[in-house]
């Protein structure tokens, strides 16, 4: 006879063969609002989808929800037409390569000093770098700053500011501490190893759960932010994709709402041609996000364990 | 000694990464300080000229540089680049600037992006760095005087400018408003015009002609109480449930009250509260208007959750046939207008016309509106170019001011982008157009396209591909305003000379406060109506309106205002 024992309410038997045999009230309540949650994420994507290759006229009287009306590809062939776009992409694709490797560099270069207990002052280093979390410069000072580095409408200060990141670092510093035993270190001393090769055969390849989940929020941090090209950048070519979309969106609000206003009318770009870029933008990340999103929540749990 | 050198690597790797955050954190608190004091102005007038000066007034009396002379010009950017609209700092225009003016005078023209979601912000930044370009140019008259304030901008000689820039000082003397150029006491700004610039006719209201039909007029009635009886009859009807729509405040001018004003104005109550860009509440004119939009409310013409509505809803609700008007800017293309045929076939539009001058004594409401100037775009001097820049951007407003350049840059290739039609540009295409026809670099002089005849002017904005022909209602409109601004009845607001610091202070709060205070009147019972605008006027005199006043009050009678046109 098996032994049977109940696990919050699903039965299990002794061979480890797990079957839900009861269905609780908090099961059900767990499922909707997960649902709900997942919804809420799902459907303003579909409601978008079903605009971007929905006919002018219905999207403007509102009456595309989740199903495109007239449907219609006149919007996507119009972005690939025009070509800007793409080309926008493969630079985005490009600043973020570049940004994340860098990135990857002097988080490591920082963390793993900082997580050896050998180092003195690592305690002062660390609250150090800590600071930039808190406290900003402020638009103005950063701005003439960048200016003498010759970073304005530069690639670079898309990549070089932002490459340091104290949470990125902390998180790493945490891993590295908690994960690498000081006795590791001490026998490759002992075979003659220097810090360097401790670090790039030891450390690094003993890391690999961290540098993919830290590449990950480089990366989708990069492919976020685009507050940095509204100041920072003026040539069209060096704008990243995620900024021009923000300014078509904007550009469209204030075609609304400056009613009778001293500026002249302005034409603003169609709502449908809004969500097929939305969509053109935003389709290769949810393409590849399933597959890197194991290691969001690595990152998370990485990031819950005391330093 | 080897455990010395690891230790010492260690160290270095972590305090190479220190002291980059340390020298940022010098240099950044260095740069806070620097942008604490205001940006430096030139000493010296835009009047002098390293070139030999030629007697002879305009191009035929300017010589080329002999060294290159940069010159940088604003243009929006308004983010489109993707939209079939060209990079703004270089595409076929700004190239064929270069080669008709530029390489003839040897003037290197640049042109700077300015975001137009964030114009005051993008100049901040610009001369933070102590690189503005060398002209500033905006609508809005008080970001001018903003700027003078900040010492962005620098006086400029007016013999200097007629000598050089003849044409262009033509056109702003032909606007009736020359006196703008001087603020505080010297010259500061030259600007571009703007044809019929006392009339709105660019701006249309649709209604529903065929519920107005129904409702049994023959056309929108002309004064305020039988316009509310044609919408109560209309939702008697079941037209329509809510006929006036509504939503939430959106953008600068909302609630005009000229409509409300006692005329002639008290001058210093218009000046000191009736501007364009915040709310007038506490006036007996708002008061009027709020009155009526209770109402309204009360009578169920105004849908009750208008709170929640957005100027793209409101457009949606008429294409939808759940409202009874749409008003927007008149062009060849409104895709409004096109979508309500697609959806209501059957549907009859028609275009509010204002009937000259007319009151309602029940309302105290006549046709009075918001006049405006004849000015475009506001230009002035950067503190931080050199005589030649200042000298050629002088030349470079002249060259554009030229009719043949003006033209070609409003109208664009013949058989590409228009045509003639008897005799006249008719536009075909704006493919390479950019927006509106390049009207962000003709701004400079000309706020819009305008062939010289009111009537073809209006033909040209008069909506196409569309059932009906809009075009004479769009001429009706425009003479009816014409009546009313012959009559005295559509004043142009107070232009101060010196920045109202209190406007810059509370304005977003007064913006804020009075959509609340205007959804509660609203919604409020109309026995209730009195005391809760007594009671929201004080408090909205406390959230800062009494200051804006008592400032523009004291600029007033410091001369620094304009003064109201009888």
């Amino acid at each position: 006879m098996k032994k049977e024992e109940v696990v919050r309410g699903a039965e299990v038997n002794s061979e480890g063969n797990r079957a839900i045999v009861k269905f609780r009230i908090s099961d059900f309540v767990m499922m909707f609002v997960i649902t709900l949650l997942s919804l809420s994420c799902i459907l303003p994507f579909i409601h978008i989808a079903a605009k971007s290759i929905s006919s002018n006229n219905k999207v403007i009287a509102k009456a595309v929800y989740f199903w495109p009306k007239e449907a219609t590809l006149e919007a996507y062939k119009s972005i690939f037409a025009d070509g800007s776009l793409g080309k926008s992409m493969i630079y985005s694709v490009i600043v973020t390569l570049i940004f994340t490797a860098l990135g990857m560099v002097v988080c490591i270069c920082g963390a793993y000093p900082l997580s050896r207990v050998r180092l003195r002052g690592r305690k002062w280093l660390t609250f150090l770098l800590m600071v930039p979390m808190y406290f900003g410069a402020g638009l103005i000072p950063t701005y003439l700053l960048y200016s003498d580095y010759k970073l304005l409408d530069n690639m670079w200060v898309l990549i070089l500011p932002l490459v340091y990141s104290a949470y990125n670092l902390l998180i790493m510093k945490t891993f590295f501490m908690s994960s690498i035993p000081d006795s590791l270190e001490e026998s490759a001393f002992l075979d003659g190893a220097s810090n360097i090769q401790i670090l790039l055969k030891i450390v690094l390849p003993l890391s690999k759960p961290i540098l993919a989940t830290i590449s990950l929020f480089y990366a989708v941090g990069r492919w976020n932010t685009y507050s940095d090209n509204m100041y920072f950048i003026r040539s069209e070519k060096l704008k990243m994709v995620q900024y021009k979309l923000y300014q078509m969106v904007a550009s469209a609000a204030e075609a609304q709402t400056t009613a009778m206003s001293d500026a002249a009318a302005v034409t603003s770009t169609p709502e449908v041609l809004q969500a097929a870029s939305v969509m053109f933008i935003t389709i290769p990340i949810i393409c590849i996000y399933p597959f890197l999103q194991k290691y969001f929540v690595k990152g998370t749990m990485v990031g819950a364990v005391k330093g | 000694m080897k455990k010395f050198l690891q230790k010492a690597l260690a160290v270095a790797l972590a305090s190479a990464m220190v002291v980059g955050m340390t020298a940022c954190g010098d240099k950044t608190g260095t740069s806070a300080s620097a942008s604490a004091s205001k940006t430096s102005v030139s000493a010296s007038k835009a009047d002098d000229s390293t070139s030999a000066a030629s007697t002879e007034a305009g191009i035929a009396g300017w010589t080329k540089f002999d060294n290159t002379v940069d010159l940088k010009i604003p243009v929006y950017d308004r983010g489109e680049g993707s939209n079939g609209v060209k990079d703004v700092v270089n595409n076929d225009w700004t190239k064929w600037v270069q080669e008709q003016f530029g390489d003839a005078w040897n003037i290197k023209v640049t042109y700077v992006p300015i975001t137009r979601s964030d114009v005051l912000t993008t100049y901040a930044l610009l001369a933070a760095d102590k690189n503005l370009p060398t002209i500033c140019a905006e609508y809005d008259y008080p970001k001018m005087t903003q700027w003078i304030n900040d010492g962005y901008l620098v006086p400029y000689d007016v013999e200097w400018f007629k000598q050089i820039a003849p044409t262009y000082y033509s056109r702003m003397e032909n606007s009736g408003v020359i006196n703008l150029t001087n603020v505080g006491g010297e010259d500061y700004l030259a600007f571009g015009t703007r044809a019929y610039g006392f009339s709105t006719y660019t701006w249309a209201t649709f209604y529903r002609l065929d519920w107005v039909k129904a409702a049994g007029y023959d056309k929108f009635p002309e004064k305020l109480s039988d316009q509310i009886e044609c919408y109560k009859k209309i939702k008697e009807l079941g037209l329509c449930e809510y006929p006036l729509g509504g939503t939430r405040v959106t953008g600068a001018g909302v609630d005009q009250n000229h409509g409300y004003r006692d005329y002639p104005q008290d001058e210093v109550l218009w000046a000191t509260t009736g501007d364009y860009n915040i709310p007038a509440l506490g006036t007996e004119a708002q008061k009027r208007l709020l009155k009526v939009v209770n109402e309204e409310y009360n009578l169920g013409l105004i849908d009750p959750e208008f709170y929640t509505k957005e100027a793209a809803d409101a457009q949606s609700d008429f294409v939808n046939g759940k409202s009874f008007v749409y008003s927007c800017y008149l062009s060849s293309t409104i895709a409004p207008l096109e979508s309500f045929y697609a959806e209501n076939p059957n549907g009859e539009v028609g275009l509010m016309v204002c009937p000259g001058y007319v009151t309602d004594d029940k309302y105290n409401w006549s046709t009075s509106y918001r006049a405006g100037l004849n000015v475009g775009a506001y230009v002035g001097f950067s503190s931080m170019a050199s005589d030649d820049e200042k000298k050629a951007a002088a030349m470079y407003l002249e060259w554009l001011a030229q009719p043949e350049n003006l033209f070609t840059f409003q109208w664009g290739i013949e058989g590409k982008n228009f045509e003639y039609k008897d005799g006249d540009p008719v536009a075909i295409s704006t493919e390479g157009m950019g927006h509106n026809s390049n009207v962000d670099y003709w701004m400079l002089v000309e706020a819009i396209k305008s062939i010289g005849d009111i009537n073809k002017d209006c033909a040209a904005i008069s909506p196409q591909n569309l059932p009906v022909d809009f075009t004479a209602d769009i001429i009706a409109n425009y003479n009816g305003q014409l009546e009313v601004y012959n009559q005295g009845k559509a004043n142009v607001d107070c232009y101060f000379s010196s920045a109202i610091e209190a406007e810059a202070e509370y304005a977003q709060t007064l913006y804020s406060k009075y959509e609340e205070y205007r959804t509660q009147l609203t919604k409020c019972a109309p026995e209730e109506f009195d005391a809760l605008y007594e009671e929201l006027s004080q408090k909205y005199l406390k959230d800062g309106y009494q200051a804006v006043i008592d400032g523009r009050k004291a600029a007033f009678e410091a001369g620094n205002g304009t003064h109201l046109s009888k």
